[in-house]
C-alpha cells in the first residue's frame, strides 16, 4: 500500500507543475501588475521608483524567465517575499490554512450529517411527501447563489435580530476570555461561515446518496436480502447503506477543489482569516507570490484528497485491490 | 389442500413504451412433498411468478394487479409486509436465476449465511448460530469453511456461489423451495452436481420443490407435475409423465420435439 501512495505522490508532480504554469500564465497576462498596484495609488511615487520596483521584482524579464525563477526557488521551499509586506509567503500562507481547513472540515461533517440521513430518507420513501419537500428544498439550495445566502443570513440573524458574529473568527476582546468563553466564540463565529458554505454541497451530496441508494435498493442480492426474511430496516442499515455511501467517499474527494473556491468567496465575504481571502487579497493586489504559493498549497491538497479518498476507498470497498 | 396454491394470479411491469403483462391469470397448485416444474421460454413470465410468491414484485418495479397466493390457509398477498417476514426464509425460501449477483458484494459471506439463521431464531448463541450456518454449508458439500467464511462473493467461483445462496435457503429448513433456474451460468458438471443436490436435499428434508426452468429435459427427469407458460399463461399443466410423452396443446408439443432434438444444455 505504501508503494501505491509512493507512486501516485511521485505521479502528482508533474501535475502540480502544471498547474502552476498555468496558474503563473494567467496571473502574468492578466491586466496590472504588482508595480502599478503600488504606484497608482500613491502619488508622491515617481515614474523612477516604479522602475526601480519592476527591477527588484524582476517584472521586466519574460513570463518563462520569472516562471523559472520561481520555480528555482519553491524547488528549495522558499515561496518569496509577499510585494506587500515583505513577508515570506509561506508563512501568511500557514498562517491563515488552518482556518480555511476548520471551516471545511467542519462544514464537510456537517454536510455528510445531514445529507446522508435525508438522502437515505427520501429513497426509502420515495415520491412521500417528505420526498417531495424535501425534493423542493434541496433544488431551492441548490439554485441560491451563495454570496446571496450569505447575505442574508448576515442580514437576519447578525443585524436585525443580532444573535451571531458577522464577521471574523473571534471577537475582539477574545485574548481575554477563559477556555470554554473561547470556544463558545470561535463556534458563534463559525456558525454562519460553516452553514453557508454547506448548502450548495449539502444539495448536491443528498440528491447522490439518494440515487445510489435507490439504484442499491434494486439490486439482486437486496432481493436475497428480503428473501431470507429480514426487515427493510435491516436489509436498508445492514445490506443497503454500505454500498450506497461507497461512492462517496469519491465524491467527497473530488470536492475539494469545490471547497477551496468557494472559500474564496465566503472567507472574502464574512471576513473570516483564511487562504482564500488571503487569496483574494493577493489577487486584487497582484501579489504574486502568495498567489502562486496559494496556488501550489490548493493543488497539493487537491492531489492529496484524491489520493486519500483513493485509498479509503480501496480499504472499504474489498473488491478493489491496489496496483 | 395444497400447500400452496396460486389462483388467478396476474403481474405488470411498467415499462418506458407501456404495460407488460408479465403474469396472465395464472393458477396452479403445489401438493406437499412435490416437485413442481414451471417450463417456458425465456420472457414467458416464470421468475416473475415466483417474484410474486416471494413479494418481491416490488423491487423490479412490477405490480400484483390480481390473485391470490395461499401458503396453507394463508393468502401472501393479503398479509402486510411485516407479517410475512416471519413466512420468507423460514417457510417458504428461494434460490435466484443467477448466483454471480445475489450476494452482497461488501459483507463477509459468513455474516450473510449467519444472518439468515438469525433472523429467524434472535434467541440463539452466536456459537449455535455457527454451528447451524457450518451444518448448513457441510449438507451443500462446501468443504474449506473457514475460507469461505471470511470471503467476500467475488472471490468464489459461481458454483460456490450457488451453494451459499442454496445454504442459504435451506438453513431454517423451510417447508417450499423455490429454485429457479438453480444452474444457468454453471457449466455442465456443476449444474448437475447443484441438481443432484437440490435433490438430495429434497429426499433429507421433506421439501416441497418448485423448479423454474426452460430446459424440459430436467422438468421430465426431476419433476411430479409440470405447467407449461407461455406469454404470462400457464398453457398445459399435468403430471410430467404424461405432458412430456403427449401433450395435448399444440405449442408445448412443438416445444417437446424441439427440445429432443437439442443437446441438454442449450438454453
Ligand atoms: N424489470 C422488468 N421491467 C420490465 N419488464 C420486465 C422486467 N422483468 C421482466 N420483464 C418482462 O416480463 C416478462 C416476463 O419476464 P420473466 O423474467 O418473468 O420471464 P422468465 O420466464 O423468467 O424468463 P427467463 O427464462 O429469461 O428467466 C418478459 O416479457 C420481460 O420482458
Ligand atoms: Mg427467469
Amino acid at each position: 500500500m505504501f508503494t501505491y501512495i509512493f507512486k501516485r505522490l511521485i505521479y502528482s508532480i508533474p501535475i502540480i507543475l502544471g498547474i502552476t504554469v498555468m496558474t503563473f500564465a494567467v496571473m502574468f497576462f492578466t491586466p496590472g501588475n504588482p508595480a502599478d498596484m503600488v504606484a497608482d495609488f500613491n502619488i508622491k511615487v515617481s515614474a523612477e521608483s516604479k522602475e526601480r520596483l519592476i527591477k527588484l521584482y524582476g517584472l521586466d524579464k519574460a513570463w518563462y524567465e520569472q516562471y523559472w525563477n520561481w520555480l528555482k526557488r519553491v524547488v528549495v521551499l522558499d515561496f518569496g517575499n509577499s510585494f506587500r509586506d515583505g513577508k515570506p509567503a509561506s508563512k501568511k500562507i500557514a498562517e491563515r490554512l488552518p482556518a480555511t481547513i476548520l471551516l471545511n472540515v467542519l462544514s464537510i461533517i456537517l454536510m455528510l450529517c445531514i445529507s446522508i440521513p435525508v438522502g437515505v430518507y427520501s429513497a426509502v420513501k420515495k415520491y412521500s411527501l417528505f420526498d417531495r419537500v424535501l425534493t423542493a428544498i434541496v433544488f431551492t439550495c441548490f439554485s441560491v447563489p451563495v454570496f446571496w445566502a450569505a447575505l442574508m443570513l448576515m442580514t437576519v440573524f447578525g443585524l436585525w435580530l443580532g444573535w451571531l458574529p458577522i464577521s471574523g473568527l473571534t471577537s475582539f476582546e477574545f485574548g481575554e476570555f477563559s477556555f470554554f468563553e473561547k470556544i463558545l466564540d470561535l463556534c458563534r463565529h463559525l456558525i454562519l461561515p460553516v452553514f453557508v458554505s454547506t448548502l450548495g454541497s449539502f444539495a448536491v451530496m443528498s440528491r447522490y446518496v439518494r440515487s445510489g441508494m435507490l439504484d442499491v435498493l434494486k439490486q439482486d442480492y437486496i432481493k436475497t436480502a428480503y428473501s431470507k426474511g429480514l426487515s427493510k430496516r435491516q436489509v436498508v442499515f445492514n445490506h443497503a447503506l454500505k454500498n450506497a455511501l461507497l461512492p462517496l467517499i469519491t465524491i467527497i474527494g473530488l470536492s475539494i477543489p469545490g471547497l477551496i473556491g468557494g472559500s474564496f468567496i465566503i472567507e472574502t465575504i464574512f471576513s473570516y482569516p483564511g487562504m482564500g481571502r488571503l487569496g483574494y487579497e493577493a489577487i486584487m493586489a497582484r501579489d504574486y507570490p502568495v498567489i502562486m504559493g496559494i496556488g501550489v498549497i490548493s493543488a497539493f491538497l487537491t492531489l492529496l484528497g484524491n489520493i486519500i479518498a483513493d485509498v479509503l476507498y480501496a480499504s472499504a470497498d474489498p473488491r478493489i485491490r491496489y496496483k | 389442500m395444497p400447500l400452496l396454491s396460486v389462483k388467478n394470479l396476474s403481474v405488470e411491469y411498467k415499462a418506458s413504451f407501456g404495460v407488460v403483462k408479465a403474469v396472465d391469470g395464472v393458477s396452479f397448485d403445489v401438493e406437499k412433498g412435490e416437485v413442481f416444474a414451471i417450463v417456458g421460454r425465456s420472457g414467458s413470465g416464470k421468475s416473475s411468478v415466483a417474484s410474486a410468491i416471494m413479494r418481491l414484485t416490488d423491487i423490479d418495479g412490477a405490480q400484483i394487479k390480481s390473485g391470490e397466493i395461499f401458503y396453507r390457509e394463508t393468502d401472501l398477498l393479503k398479509l402486510s409486509f411485516d407479517d410475512t417476514r416471519k413466512i420468507y426464509g423460514k417457510k417458504i425460501s428461494m434460490i435466484f436465476q443467477d448466483p454471480q449477483s445475489y450476494l452482497n458484494p461488501v459483507i463477509k459471506v459468513g455474516k450473510q449465511i449467519e444472518e439468515a439463521v438469525k433472523v429467524h431464531n434472535p434467541k440463539l448463541s452466536k456459537s449455535e448460530i455457527k454451528e447451524r450456518a457450518a451444518s448448513a454449508l457441510k449438507k451443500v458439500n462446501l468443504d474449506d469453511m473457514q475460507r469461505i467464511f471470511n470471503s467476500y462473493s467475488h472471490r468464489l467461483s459461481g458454483g460456490q456461489k450457488q451453494r451459499i445462496l442454496t445454504a442459504m435457503a435451506i438453513i431454517n429448513e423451510p417447508e417450499i423451495l423455490i429454485a429457479d433456474e438453480p444452474t444457468t451460468g454453471l457449466d455442465a458438471a456443476v449444474q448437475k452436481q447443484i441438481l443432484d443436490l437440490i435433490k438430495e436435499l429434497k429426499g433429507k428434508m421433506g421439501l416441497t420443490l418448485i423448479i423454474i426452468t426452460h430446459n424440459l429435459k430436467i422438468a421430465e427427469k426431476h419433476s411430479d407435475k409440470t405447467a407449461v407458460m407461455r406469454s404470462g399463461k400457464i398453457i398445459e399443466c399435468a403430471p410430467s409423465k404424461e405432458i412430456f410423452k403427449n401433450p395435448k396443446n399444440e405449442y408445448v408439443k412443438q416445444l417437446t420435439n424441439v427440445s429432443y432434438s437439442l443437446p441438454e444444455q442449450m438454453p
